[in-house]
């Protein structure tokens, strides 16, 4: 897709209504260009404008009294015991329909987390303080990857353009301080398309100079197997 | 005391702050929840999840990427629209008069300080002159969470007739935003 149709996308993507192949790739377009990024900015702010021009509603009056005593009773629920007995049929079923409305309620729980990554992938990359980092490709790597971060932010982007890798395999971000050990970060995988993936951010008080990559096994390792493919160096 | 110096007391977890952003917001994010719930026993819970979510990332709240109203706007509009796919229902369709069921009693609170405050009271014209199909489609997006193929599919439309409708409202509201107030 080149640029001209990239633009014309954005405000699809301020909606939340794209593809996620189109939105992977509206994300790496944001990522290079401060124009869109601005226009993006345009489009949310005017959200944001519709939005108070919903037709107004009066919330009921109990709401904030009822907050304000949700908020001071805001505690941990204890655990409830769990008993071995006999359980009749009607107990099964019952307990069976409760598995389902919990496992409805995780699925809901998932999509409403990956929903939060989305957006907080977006801010990142439409934040005017954003540090990119392009990562050199070392040896015969193919590919590209840029890291995206912001000023203390606890997470970052990892905009990434990577091959699949076979199954029992994945990509591996580490972060490294001058000659030190490198410390293992989070393990993702390649796709066909542009890829924007949500790292912790390096913990500042650690002083890493230097970002790599690596292929590990599935599920990482905690030290570095092969060579990496790619390297950055963080300001 | 301003949005800033009420987020700045609720990082450091001042209930009452909290009980202050509740009270001045309350009526603007039950409006929007109940626009994509149109179901008032639903709007409550979800108004109530949202500002228990803002009081919980507090800390996540950067006043350098917009006002703070737009941070909780987006937090309201997220717990709605995961409450009405819970339910495994569709957002309503407005009709031509936007403010058909609109409470005379309401009126907003917006922050003084907002300085799209002006702009966002001119977008409610160029809302009510958008062809209806333009309009229609955007608020499923925006109220709905529904993508661009899930429209097409509901409404067994070409996905490139989506595309562009939704495409030309969205640049009509943007150029309608960026005229001066």
């Amino acid at each position: 897709m080149n640029d001209s149709t990239l633009f014309d996308l954005i405000p699809a993507y301020a909606l939340g209504a794209l593809s996620d192949a189109e939105r992977a790739q509206v994300e790496a377009f944001l990522a290079e260009s401060e124009d869109a990024r601005n226009e993006l900015r345009v489009y949310q702010a005017m959200l944001t404008g519709m939005a108070t021009n919903a037709p107004p509603r009066q919330a009921p009056a109990h709401l904030t009294e009822d907050f304000r005593k949700r908020l001071s009773t805001e505690s941990t629920p204890a655990a409830i015991p769990f008993t071995q007995r006999r359980v009749s049929r009607t107990r099964w079923m019952a307990a069976l329909a409760a598995l389902l409305v919990v496992a409805v309620g995780v699925l809901v729980v998932l999509r409403s987390m990956q929903q939060d990554d989305k957006q907080l992938i977006q801010q990142i990359l439409t934040d005017n303080a954003a540090t990119k980092v392009a990562l050199l490709p070392q040896a015969a790597a193919t590919g590209s990857i840029t890291f995206v971060s912001v000023p203390s932010g606890k997470q970052a982007v990892l905009n990434t353009q990577l091959p699949p890798l076979p199954n029992e395999q994945q990509y591996q971000l580490w972060y490294i301080k001058g000659g030190s050990q490198p410390d293992p970060s989070v393990t993702f995988d390649g796709t066909q398309n542009t890829n924007p993936v949500l790292v912790p951010a390096p913990d500042p008080a650690k002083q890493y100079d230097t970002i790599a990559i690596t292929v590990e096994p599935r599920g990482g390792s905690k030290a570095p197997s092969n060579p990496p493919i790619f390297v950055g160096t963080l300001s | 005391m301003d949005d800033l110096a009420l987020i700045s007391r609720i990082k450091q977890r001042d209930q009452d702050a909290m009980v202050s952003l509740h009270s001045r917001y309350v009526d603007l994010l039950y409006s929007i929840v109940y626009r994509v719930l149109d179901d008032s026993g639903s709007a409550e819970e979800a108004v109530q999840d949202a500002f228990m979510k803002a009081w919980q990332n507090a800390s996540q709240y950067d006043g350098q990427r917009g006002p703070l109203i737009a941070w909780l706007i987006g937090i309201a509009r997220n717990v709605a629209i995961d409450k009405l796919r819970q339910r495994g229902r569709q957002v309503a369709i407005s009709e031509d008069n936007l403010l058909e069921d609109a409470d005379e009693r309401a009126v907003f609170n917006l922050p003084d300080d907002w300085q799209d405050r002006e702009r966002a009271n001119g977008l409610r014209f160029a809302l009510q002159d958008l062809p209806a199909e333009q309009r229609q489609i955007i608020e499923l997006s925006y109220y709905g969470g529904m993508s661009q193929s899930d429209i097409a599919e509901q409404f067994s439309l070409p996905l490139g007739t989506v595309k562009t409708r939704m495409r030309l409202g969205m640049q009509k509201l943007r150029d309608a935003w960026l005229k001066e107030p």
